[in-house]
């Protein structure tokens, strides 16, 4: 990573120590400045309900935390939470944290099941809900934003069920964690924990037996699911050594990033990308309508919407590539890949962010 | 410097507080001296002052003819409407009803202080007072205190006529930016911030601070506190009536002091500029959701003519980094309106504040192209006492320790007090609101005496004149 100019740092100095501090985490003086001020705040907040705080001991907190992340811990880990859309969740380390080009394509993807809801909902009125299922949960993220943001347009509890899963109990224990919170603070309705609308479990995406009585649980056989989401590891071994920062390399788990070197074993496809070639597998037995999977860049969302392009009755299915923005207009280049002889639009503005998979003709916009 | 010129509008407006707040005690125990019509002669004065003195004091009865007569004109018109909606009910006409109730009850209570008055003269003309010197003491008395009720119920029977301002109940923006000049002003800026919040927080205001954008420069030492400078600061009061409670903030508040970075010890003149936009309560009533999806309203936006935009993190984004910040900016592409916001480490809040203070600007700026169509029709008092963004309102001068509002011409001391949000800070904010309605009333007064004056040369030339 390139130094910073002395002149930067002699001036957020002259500003205040902690500023100095925390720039070379930060990399720049506004980044730096607003992270102080949230810091600051966190340190107030978090010490109130005593009372006024004393300022030593308030200086102190602040303090510790600014050291905490002058050594390149990230800020979520620091104040041990990151908002996501409506919603506050928890972090800590071990499980990744949330980010905002999730919370994005989340928010589209709602906006557009809310939009097609009838003729999603249409298997509701013989009594059988929208089921989603998020495949590596991790925080549990993308499954409680998507029931928050759903669970209007399918109202009452039993009429939205999502499922989250993970490999790592770290994640599923933090992602239960998020439930209850959010509900306890009254970002999600109460049918979420006690209807027992969302739940998450640990499974394997990579073992038959742990996804299959993961999802199957409440119906006794494979049940089958509307909605398919993850959000899988998918960066390469020379990607996670090049192209990440260095607090997500220093601070964040490697099994959230890189998929193990193990299971690209046997498959034609690369190795950052086998989880999409699982996922696409699981979809014959879950027999989803819609599926939306998280990419690193454009060339990988190309090889997954290409992957997608062969799935069995290739001609029922929508494939889409989205940016990081999928509801902004940009001028990033192409608005449409031809692959496999099938046009397949590009949407939004950013970078490549993930890939639409559907066979709703609702949902064709 | 200043002060001089104001000093008759401040002693007139120490006698025309508004009729909310209770009269203070010295009213009731003042003899009769007081002449009866003195709140509108004064409010006629200040208007007058240098230019037609006369008019003031020719004025014979406590409320100018004309307001009396629209009073009642409205008056009657409540009954009506009242007798009407006991037979049946409909929905337009219980509204109008509504916003003529205010003034019904103001009449009502003028007119039985009227009535009281007379009932009184008579009583002390009457033989029998002659004989009974108790009984005429006390008829006295309460001659006295009714005058002095009577100038209160004035004022509020001539606000109560004055348009309501369409965002009085709304909540609002509070946007701080430094004036033109150098860094001292941006100092200020966060002064002027610091002295609202401060405000907000003693009274049990809720706020949220929507923008809070500093400049590079080291942390000084000023008047409330640790000063930063900053390039803009918004902050969102989110009770109802917010709006109404700061509209006579909106203005150049000037400082004059000694920077801390000055080494000579020269006083510096500065500016800061404050501008108080409507803001949209977060719970909407459905009327106001109505209005939200209303074209014809001021709060609407076509999103189609917004753009927007986001800074995106360097790289891949995504899993490969964790940024914290996430900022978004709108551009309302019709009136070439820009909004930028990052201050909160939610992406989604940062985009509803953002667009937040895209409505706010956009609604006021079409409130700001009605008032100036208006303005350029008639040239009315309002017109010529209109706020506009280059007036100078306040002057904090730190060496004297005092701070001016130059609308009332009140004057306090005790500056710190001011920039903590205290007391005085409320004085002078509530001199601010009552030379706001006395302006309001001058200009509704102005517009009636026109109207009649139109109506009389327009019956000379039809009929033959009444006189
Ligand atoms: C990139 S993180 C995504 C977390 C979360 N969905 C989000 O968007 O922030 C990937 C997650 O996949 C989980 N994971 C890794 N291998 C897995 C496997 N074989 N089966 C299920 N989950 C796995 C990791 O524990 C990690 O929580």
């Amino acid at each position: 990573m390139p130094r910073l100019p002395p002149a930067l740092l002699r001036q957020a100095h002259s500003i205040s120590p902690q500023l100095h501090a925390l720039l070379p985490a930060c990399r720049d003086l506004q980044s730096a400045r607003s992270e102080l001020r949230w810091i600051r705040e966190h340190a107030l907040s978090s010490s109130s309900g005593a009372g006024q705080p004393s300022n030593r001991h308030g200086n102190a907190a602040v303090a510790r935390l600014v050291a905490r992340r002058a050594r390149g811990e990230p800020l979520q880990y620091v104040l041990g939470s990151q908002p996501f859309g409506a919603l506050d969740l928890r972090c800590r380390p071990g499980v990744l944290i949330p980010r905002p080009e999730t919370e994005a394509y989340v928010v589209h993807l709602a906006s557009l099941l809310l939009r097609a809801r009838k003729a999603l909902g249409a298997a509701a009125a013989d009594g059988r809900p929208l089921r989603v299922v998020d495949v590596c949960t991790g925080s549990g993220c993308i499954a409680l934003l998507l029931y928050q943001l759903l669970h209007r347009g399918f109202p009452g509890a039993g009429s939205l069920r999502v499922l989250g899963l993970d490999v790592a109990p770290e994640a599923v224990a933090l992602a239960r964690e998020n439930l209850e919170r959010n509900v306890r603070r009254g970002a999600l309705p109460a049918t979420a924990l006690e209807g027992g609308d969302v739940r998450f479990a640990q499974a394997d995406l990579f073992s038959d037996g742990e996804w299959n009585s993961a999802v199957g649980q409440r119906g006794g056989e494979i049940a089958g699911v509307d909605v398919l989401v993850s959000n899988p590891p998918y960066i390469s071994t020379q990607g996670f050594d090049r192209d990440t920062g260095r607090s997500v390399r220093n601070f964040e788990p490697r099994l959230a990033l890189v998929p193990g070197a193990g299971l690209s074993q046997g498959t034609a496809c690369a190795p950052e990308d086998v989880f999409y070639a699982r996922l696409l597998k699981v979809s014959r037995v879950l027999r989803p309508r819609v599926m939306l999977f998280e990419v690193g860049d454009m060339e990988q969302a190309r090889r997954v919407a290409q992957m997608a392009t062969g799935l069995e009755q290739s001609e029922q299915w929508h494939v889409e590539i989205w940016r990081d923005d999928p509801d902004l207009d940009g001028n990033d280049g192409l608005r449409e890949e031809v692959l496999n002889g099938r046009r397949i639009p590009v949407r939004g503005s950013g970078h490549g962010r993930s890939v639409f998979v559907h066979r709703v003709p609702e949902l064709v916009t | 410097m200043f002060a001089t010129q104001w000093v008759c509008r401040r002693c007139t407006l120490a006698l025309t507080r508004s009729p909310i707040r209770p009269a203070r005690p010295a009213h009731a125990t003042k003899p009769l001296r007081r002449p009866l019509q003195r709140p509108l002669q004064q409010l006629q004065l200040a208007r007058y002052a240098g230019t037609d003195s006369s008019n003031g004091a020719a004025a014979a009865s406590n409320l100018p003819p004309a307001l009396l007569q629209r009073a009642r004109g409205m008056a009657a018109e409540h009954a009506e409407l009242q007798a009407a909606l006991a037979d049946s009910f409909d929905p337009k006409a219980a509204k109008r009803l509504g916003e003529l109730s205010r003034v019904a009850t103001a009449l009502a209570e003028w007119e039985a202080a009227q009535s009281s008055i007379a009932e009184l003269v008579s009583m002390l003309s009457s033989p029998d007072s002659e004989a009974d010197p108790e009984l005429r003491a006390l008829a006295h008395d309460e001659l006295a205190s009714t005058h002095a009720q009577v100038e209160t119920l004035s004022t509020a029977l001539s606000a109560s006529l004055t348009p309501r301002d369409p965002f009085a109940e709304l909540p609002c923006l509070v946007e701080i930016r430094p004036g033109p000049g150098g860094q001292e002003g941006r100092y200020f800026a966060d002064a002027v911030f610091k002295m609202y919040r401060a405000y907000c927080a003693r009274v049990g205001l809720r706020v949220n601070v929507v923008k809070y954008e500093t400049l590079d420069g080291p942390e000084a030492q000023g008047g409330a506190g640790n000063e930063v400078p900053i390039a803009e600061a918004v902050l969102e009061i989110m009770d109802t009536g917010a709006y109404d409670m700061f509209r006579g903030e909106a203005g150049m508040h000037r400082v004059q002091r000694v920077p801390s970075t000055e080494a000579k010890g020269r006083t510096h003149t500065s500016a800061v500029a404050v501008w108080v936009l409507p803001s949209f309560p977060e719970t909407l009533s459905t009327e106001m959701e109505n209005d939200f999806n209303d074209p014809s309203s001021d709060f609407y936006i076509d999103p189609k003519e917004v753009r927007s935009e986001k800074m995106r993190a360097g790289g891949a984004g995504g899993q490969h980094v964790n940024k914290t910040e996430s900022a978004i900016r709108l551009t309302h592409v019709p009136t070439g309106t820009v909004v930028s916001i990052q201050d909160s480490r939610s992406q989604h809040r940062n985009r509803e504040d953002a667009w937040k203070l895209l409505r706010s600007r956009v609604a006021e700026q079409r409130r700001e192209a009605r008032e100036e169509a208006a303005a350029s029709l008639r040239n009315t008092v309002l017109s010529r006492e209109r706020i506009t963004r280059g007036d100078k309102i306040r002057t904090y001068n730190y060496q004297q320790d005092r701070c001016t509002d130059h609308r009332s011409g009140v004057d306090v001391h005790n500056l710190p007090n001011v920039l903590e949000g205290g007391e005085m800070l409320d004085r002078l904010m509530a001199s601010a609101k009552d030379w706001l309605v006395a302006r309001d009333i001058r200009a509704l007064v102005a517009e009636e005496e026109a109207k009649a004056a139109e109506a009389e040369s327009g019956g000379k030339n039809g009929k033959k004149g009444r006189k």
